[in-house]
Order: structure tokens, then sequence, then C-alpha cells
């Protein structure tokens, strides 16, 4: 037979296990309980389910290793990424808030080392390499006393120059035709006119 | 840096070339020394036999020998405004010349293996 009274309290019961009740309602409640032993068993029959499922969390709880818990939920949690604007003055922000010396010690240290590589680069940039003329230009040309050969000098249209070497009465030899002719202008001496071709 | 100054040095470029009138083949980096020279002597074979960079210290001499056994001298007279004079001797010449940039200085050194050896003195790349 059904009794009104649990039926109107049945719903509460696990909520006043639980303590999730206002203070009327659980005064009510008791004053229910009071009165029915069967309610009054169901109660108990919570409490000793909740005490039950507690108690295996705990033993559960117990197996595992809580050691890399924090660094493994911190290392899933992607922080919001700003935008790139705000990240640099972020950074500059906190470097200068929290690592001003070192900054200012690694700007002193950029700037010397600016102060000591541009004029040592410049110097090298200013090395002369010995080629600035803009055309080779063959200022004399001689040849052994007893070469039977002489030069032919040419400058050409392109700046490049061309010393041929002609050997007076056959081809030229590997000696350069030394003995072949006792010349007397042993020594000739070739100033180079202007870029155009000619014997001296 | 005055020790830089007091101590001029510059960098030659000397390549040796086998130059013949018969047919061989010209090199493609010679094809210019091909055409400076055309006007003169047509070679049909220009082949480099050797290159060696020369570092010239003031009026310190450098030779190597070619492969006409004949020994070529260079030697750095002056440097002026940053222009080189240079001293090269392949017997039987001698001469005295400007670098400029980017230009060669060819000279015939002699006869060699049925053809004849040039030397070129130019800028080093």
């Amino acid at each position: 037979m059904k009794n009104p009274a649990r039926e109107k309290f049945l719903p509460l019961l696990s909520p006043y296990v639980d303590g999730e009740l206002t203070p009327e309602e659980r005064q009510q409640v008791e004053t229910h309980l009071a009165n029915n032993k069967e309610s009054t068993a169901q109660v108990a029959d919570f409490r000793a389910g909740d005490g039950l499922i507690r108690h295996a969390l705990e033993m559960a709880a117990d197996e595992v290793d809580w050691k890399a818990f924090t660094e493994e939920v911190m290392g899933k949690v992607t922080p919001e990424k700003l935008p790139l604007f705000e990240r640099i003055k972020l950074t500059l922000s906190e470097m200068f808030t929290y690592q001003r010396g070192p900054l200012v010690a690694g700007f002193a240290g950029a700037a010397a080392a600016v102060a000591i590589a541009v004029p040592v680069s410049l110097q090298f940039a200013a090395q002369p390499d010995g080629y600035a003329a803009a055309r080779v230009h063959v200022q004399t040309v001689s040849v052994d006393r007893d070469s039977a050969a002489r030069p032919d000098v040419v400058e050409t249209d392109e700046g490049d120059a061309v010393i041929w070497v002609v050997e007076v009465g056959g081809p030229l030899d590997a000696d350069g035709g030394k003995k072949k002719k006792d010349k007397e202008d042993a020594e000739e001496s070739f100033k180079a006119h202007g870029g155009k071709e000619g014997e001296l | 840096m005055s020790a830089l100054a007091a101590d001029p040095r510059v960098s030659v470029q000397a390549d040796v070339v086998f130059a013949s009138e018969k047919p061989g083949g010209v090199e493609p980096a010679l094809e210019k020394m091909r055409a400076t020279l055309d006007a003169r002597k047509q070679y049909k074979t220009l082949k480099r036999l050797e290159g060696r960079k020369l570092e010239l210290l003031f009026n310190r001499a450098q030779s190597f020998e070619l492969p006409n056994k004949k020994t070529a001298v260079v030697r750095l007279l002056t440097l002026e405004n940053d222009i080189a004079t240079v001293t090269v001797k392949v017997p039987p010449t001698e001469a005295t010349y400007k670098l400029a940039r980017e230009k060669v200085l060819y000279i015939q050194a002699g006869a060699h293996d049925g053809g004849e050896v040039w030397l070129l003195l130019s800028q080093p790349r």
C-alpha cells in the first residue's frame, strides 16, 4: 500500500543525502524520516552507496601517478595567440621591465661592434685593388739585346691589349728567335699610341 | 691601416693558353681571345693549359714556368690612384703596363708543341 507522505518525500531523499536541500526542506525531510522507517532505510542505503563510491574513487585516484598531471594539462592548454604587433609590444615591455640590465648591455655591445665594424669594412672596401683603369695601357715594351724578335703592341677598342712577338726573318721560335739577327737596336721601347695598332 | 697602405699588393690572374691554327676547338671561355686575335691570326685551337692567381707585392717578382720552358716574371711596380703598374717579362720581351678592370693583356709567349703559347694577364674573378 502506498504511503502518500513517502511518495512526496521520495524525490528529496537523494538530494538530502547530498546536502542539496534548503534548510526548510531539510527540516521537513528529517521530520519525515523520524516517522518513516522505509525512507530512513533508503537514506541509509544512499549514504552507504555514496561511501562505497567515494572509497572506490579514492582507491582509483591512489593508483594514478599525478606527478606530471600539471605539466600535461598545461601542455594541452593553447594560450590565445595575440596579434603580431601585440606580441612584439608585450615582449618588449617584458624585456624592458624584467631584463633591463642585460638588454642595455646587449645594445651597448652591438653599438660597439658596429662602431668597430663599419670603419674596418669601409677601409677594406676602399682598399685599392689596382684595377681602377678602364683600359689596359702598355707603357713600354723591350726585347732582349740579342733577340731577333720585335714586339708589336695592339690596344683594342674593348680596352684589352695584345703583345705580338714578331720574329724578324722567320717564324717565332720557342726561344724568341735569339741570335738570329745581330740587332743594333737591341732594346726597343714602345710608347703606346692611344689604342691604335702599329709596329714598334 | 698604415701598414696596409704601405704594403701595396695586387692580385693578377695568369692564364697560359695553347693556340694553334690547326683545327682543334676553341674553349668557350677563350672565345673572346679568339675574336680579339682574329684580325691578325685565325686560331682554330685555343686551349687553357693552366691558370694561377698571383699575389703581387711591391717590387717583389713572381715567376713561373711556361710549357715551352720559358720563365715568366711578373712584378708590381707602382700602385697609384688605384691603378697598378706591372712589368711582365716573357723572354725575349719585357713589358710595363697598367692593369684595367676586367681587361686582359695577351702576350704571345713563343712556340710550343706545333702551336704557340700565350700568357693572359687579367683581373681575378
